[in-house]
């Protein structure tokens, strides 16, 4: 039985804002009432619409803000009563915010934050040495960081993150303003690197690709609430239309047809007969029609 | 030991990067110079007309400047995070980077900024106190215990200044008004403050500290003063550093894009 590493009871942050001259407050439920476990190794899709309360979630998990009410653990240890012991644990990328200074070379940078993780100087050394050779950016190590493309930039936050051999790595929309290759390269990356070590990756993106190529569990927020806890695979059977018939007509328009179980003959009849067709395909529903769908819901 | 380790390998970046522009670190360190002795030559004209001001010379206006301008260059050179670039961080919701790092925040945003101009104030201050004409071999360790008291002091005056963001929205700016005001305060010869202003500046208000009891304690020393000076200063950093904690309690993480600078 594998081991929780991460739990939130009744997880609540309430934000309050003044407005208007005499500041009346007006109170924003962010996250409200989440309860949720994470087990050690697996790795977990944090989802969500815009303002739905992931990036509060997160920030509660790895210390940076205190909740309104309600509790969480990460490996044992609550976030916000002990920063330091947990940060030291954990990897943290932000996709919005950086780690590295910006003037002086990831090398400087990792210098630093291996002192600030007791890293002696050879253990460092030796560990960006290896992740910066598996994330084929060894190059990179000593240009100042504001010569790096972002998505360089974006390998060598996850180096910065990695450094340290955390348990858990917590990813806020890390493939963001990537482009596709980019992103191919950063998943397979992190992909190879947490199988490898065993890391448990808690992940909020909005990229439907990071989530299908990286993750196995989804967690589904909006207003703050957990609307769904899933396997993906579940999570297509259950929301998704399943298997999608595809028929591909000499005018080249293909039309799409769920597949019932069973799927008579005689339904079909109609399209086959109609026109004639050049291919005849069947396909599953993609994840991200799966979420959309389940988003107007 | 491994915090020391760390903090002289924060600063030793902070140092690397405001050397990366070698002619504007050289330059800010001469002009800091010259603008101090720049304001001292008007003190001295000044007590060339009024040789005392409430019993102070101009040697005991000289020592305190020195005193002043030293312990004030400590920022600077240290800590130059704290103030209005922390202020900012905390207002912008851009403290995360630095609060997911295993390092007391305070002082890990602090040493991170350095700033040349404070070598300029650091060369001065060591000049003038040894100038003044106050300082002796015998003196010396009280000197130190000066010093030490007067980075206390400006150092939680900025720290509580740094945490207004936490309770009083967009406040950065009056916030770094107010902590040149304090420093403005204290660059006066401390005999004008009397009665009850005095003894605001050496309780309350410890700025006192720095301009009005080491000249006291040089003419006139007394052991109950001296340790109430160098208690007093601990415990009003102390508090300072309370008070950063609570209002951290408090802090709201932005979604700004953002990179260290």
């Amino acid at each position: 039985m594998k081991e929780t590493v991460i739990v939130t009871d009744q997880l609540t942050k309430i934000f309050k804002c003044k407005q208007g001259f005499w500041g009346k407050v007006i109170e924003k439920k962010a996250v409200s009432n989440l309860s949720f476990e994470v087990k050690a190794g697996e790795i977990v899709a944090f989802i969500g619409p815009n303002g739905g309360g992931k990036s509060t979630t997160i920030k509660m998990l790895t210390s940076i803000l205190y909740p309104s009410s309600g509790n969480a653990s990460v490996l044992g240890l609550t976030p916000w009563k002990n920063r330091e012991k947990l940060v030291r644990q954990i990897g943290v990328v932000f996709g919005q915010k950086s780690q590295l200074h910006y003037h002086l070379s990831p090398l400087d940078s990792y210098t630093l934050l291996a002192a600030a993780y007791n890293l002696s100087s050879r253990e460092a050394k030796s560990r960006v040495h290896e992740l910066a050779k598996q994330f084929e950016i060894e190059k990179c190590l000593n240009l100042p960081v504001k010569n790096l493309s972002l998505g360089q930039r974006m390998r060598c936050e996850l180096i910065a993150s990695l450094l340290h051999r955390p348990s858990v790595l917590f990813l806020d929309e890390p493939t963001l303003g990537l482009d596709i290759e980019a992103k191919y390269l950063f998943r397979s990356f992190l992909l190879k690197q947490v199988q490898k070590e065993g890391t448990t990756v808690f992940l909020t993106s909005h990229d439907v690709g990071d989530i299908e190529s990286l993750c196995q569990r989804i967690l589904l927020i909006n207003h703050g609430k957990l609307l769904l806890d899933s396997h993906i695979q579940n999570l297509k059977e259950k929301y998704g239309a399943g298997q999608i018939l595809c028929v591909e007509k000499k005018s080249g328009k293909i039309e799409e047809i769920p597949l019932q179980v069973p799927t008579k003959i005689s339904d079909l009849q109609t399209i086959f007969s109609a026109e004639t067709f050049s291919n005849v395909f069947v396909r599953s529903t993609d994840l991200e029609t799966v979420i959309a769908s389940i988003y107007k819901k | 030991m491994d915090k020391i380790i760390y903090y002289q390998k924060l600063i030793k970046i902070g140092f690397k990067q405001a050397f990366a522009l070698k002619k504007v670190f050289i330059l800010r360190i001469l002009f800091m110079i010259l603008n101090n002795l720049m304001l001292l030559y008007a003190w001295y004209l000044m007590f060339l007309n009024f040789p005392t001001i409430h019993s102070w010379t101009f040697n005991d206006f000289m020592f305190m400047t020195g005193l002043v301008i030293l312990t004030f260059s400590v920022w600077p050179i240290f800590f130059r995070g704290i103030g209005i670039h922390l202020m900012r961080l905390i207002e912008n919701g851009e403290l995360d980077s630095f609060l997911v790092i295993p390092r007391h925040v305070l002082f890990n945003v602090g040493c991170s900024v350095c700033d040349p101009s404070g070598i300029g104030d650091f060369i001065t201050g060591v000049l003038l106190i040894f100038f003044s004409g106050l300082v002796s071999f015998s003196n010396l360790p009280l000197v130190l215990c000066f010093i030490f008291s007067g980075i206390c002091v400006f150092l939680a005056l900025n720290i509580l200044i740094s945490s207004l963001p936490f309770f009083i929205k967009n406040s950065s700016d009056i916030g770094e008004r107010i902590f040149f005001m304090f420093f403005n305060i204290a660059g006066y010869p401390g005999s004008i403050y009397g009665g009850y202003l005095k003894l605001f500046f050496c309780t309350f208000l410890p700025i006192g500290f720095i301009s009005i009891l080491p000249v006291e304690l040089m003419h006139t020393f007394s052991a109950v003063t001296l340790i109430y000076l160098i208690t007093a200063s601990v415990c009003f950093l102390s508090f300072s550093i309370f008070i950063f904690s609570y209002g951290l309690k408090r802090y709201e993480s932005g979604n700004r894009f953002n990179i260290h600078y």
